[in-house]
């Protein structure tokens, strides 16, 4: 009897776990996933037609750096209550802050930008007016904001994730070799022709999607808004675990689509990619193409939230998702003249796009180097984490990935503000 | 219709008189850093500040080159 009350009360254990996981989840897979926004997609399909499966386990290492970074939000956002926004206002007074601040409002403006791009190319390719697209989307998002209940929000946004793994099957159908996805995701491997300038470019640019400064913000601010507690981290840590998971699983199949059926083939975005895969197989093309929408739109709903919970936690607005409009008025005012200021411009007769597109890189990376030092000096203020601080191990962890990170990043800024300046390696 | 376009102007000067009342009491709350200043901390912060500097001019620099048609 004893033995079978002692399995009973394990799996009672169990079972309230996994509910309470299943209550607190949604901050790490919902901004992971939104992760593999529009440049995202953009990026991992380039990789696969250029270097076919060789560089799937580049992207599988990039898993935990992403988990490590987002993790710490989640510790300093649970342990604060405070939005990383207002974190860096108080921590490092109002220049920093400022800085902060203004620099994020315009890179999640130009990103939005990227990803009414990404979603106007994605439906184009059925046909839809970018005008029809650029409405519906605007509807739609606001639609997901007007509940006045945070858990609506992120049940919405939990569902466009699952949309997002639409390249599993997609992947599945074209039947790609096990063998040389599990050998390619495993061992690290230079791709055939050694190492070259476009190479180095195209794993600087996997590397500035993997980590991009409104994903800190954002997290931090829905750990808040979630009213997450210091005893939720675990939970937290686990979320974002899984989170880190599904991007890695979401890159790694459109690699595996775009590496076995597009490789060689020269390609510029993930639109020309679902193109170009029509007429090779129509669904997987079909797939592609609303994966890209996804992407663009689940991009879109987190930066643009990113920017309103900034806001109002500097100006100290109501800024909560379970705020009526009447009652955050500020904050849901930002958060429809960001959306419709992002539209907009897609909607402009030949407005410079490419020009943005690159534009947001070099921006970005102003901003990421600066997000994730205040993260680490956060992390490491006794005074404010308590015994939540950064352990020595995870600081040297930590601390090597943000330098790897900034390095890189600012060398694929630089690369795009000057495009020959790798040109020396081969 | 002036009654219109005067009522329209008045709230904008509310809105914008709004803003600039936030953007300044924001300023005088966090107007000194509460991270104690340590050694690390101070190092970390000029760095940032001379890289930003470094890749603002650079970015400039591309513009004005840019501009010029070089």
């Amino acid at each position: 009897m004893g033995f079978f009350a002692k399995i009973y009360y394990r799996f009672h254990r169990v079972l309230r776990a996994i509910q309470l996981f299943l209550m607190i989840a949604g901050p790490g897979i919902i901004v992971m996933i939104a992760d593999n926004d529009a440049g995202g997609i953009t990026t991992y399909s380039v990789t696969g037609s250029k270097f076919g499966y060789s560089l799937m386990w580049f992207l599988v290492l990039l898993g935990p750096v992403a988990y490590c970074v987002q993790e710490m939000t989640v510790r300093l956002g649970a342990v604060t209550k405070r939005g990383h926004a207002e974190a860096i206002f108080d921590a490092f007074g109002s220049f920093w802050g400022w800085f902060s601040l203004l620099d994020l409002v315009l890179t999640d403006w130009l990103t939005m930008i990227t990803e009414f791009i990404g979603m106007t190319a994605a439906m184009s390719i059925f046909h839809v007016p970018p005008i029809v697209t650029v409405l519906c989307v605007w509807s739609l998002m606001s639609f997901m904001v007007l509940q006045g209940k945070y858990w609506t929000w992120e049940k919405m946004a939990l569902f466009f994730c699952i949309i997002n793994l639409i390249y599993v099957p997609a992947a599945i159908m074209i039947h790609p070799s096990v063998k040389d996805i599990l050998y390619n995701s495993l061992i690290p491997h230079l791709p055939k022709g050694g190492f070259s300038s476009e190479l180095f470019f195209l794993l600087m640019a996997n590397i500035g999607t993997t980590i991009a400064p409104w994903m800190l913000f954002f997290q931090q601010s829905t750990v808040v808004d979630k009213k997450m507690q210091e005893k939720d981290i675990p939970y937290g840590r686990v979320d974002t675990a899984f989170g880190a998971v599904a991007t890695v699983l979401v890159a790694v199949f459109l690699i595996a689509i775009t590496g076995k059926l597009l490789y060689g083939v020269p390609i510029e975005s993930a639109a020309q990619a679902a193109i170009k895969l029509m007429p090779i197989n129509q669904w997987v093309g079909t797939f592609v193409a609303i994966g890209l929408f996804d992407a663009g739109f689940l991009g879109a709903i987190c930066i643009s939230l990113a920017s309103s919970w900034a806001w109002g936690e500097v100006f100290g607005w109501a800024h909560s998702l379970n705020h009526k409009v009447r009652e955050a008025p500020w904050f849901y005012a930002y958060y429809f003249f960001d959306l419709l200021l992002a539209g907009t411009v897609v909607l402009i007769p030949r407005a410079p796009l490419v020009l943005i597109t690159l534009f947001v890189q070099v921006i970005a990376v102003t901003l990421l180097p600066a997000a994730l030092v205040f993260l680490i000096l956060l992390l490491n203020d006794e005074e404010t984490m308590g015994k939540y601080k950064n352990t020595l191990l995870e600081n040297i962890l930590n601390i090597g990935i943000v330098v790897v990170l900034i390095v890189i990043s600012t060398a694929y800024g630089l690369g795009t503000l000057f495009p020959n300046m790798f040109n020396w390696i081969k | 219709m002036s009654i219109k376009i005067n009522r329209l102007s008045e709230q904008f000067k509310n809105i914008f008189r709004v803003w600039i009342q936030a953007i300044k009491d924001t300023d005088a709350k966090y107007k000194k850093p509460r991270i104690k200043m340590t050694l690390g901390v101070r190092i970390a912060l000029i760095g940032l500040r001379v890289y930003l500097v470094l890749l603002i001019s650079l970015s400039f620099f591309k513009l004005f080159m840019t501009i010029s048609g070089h």
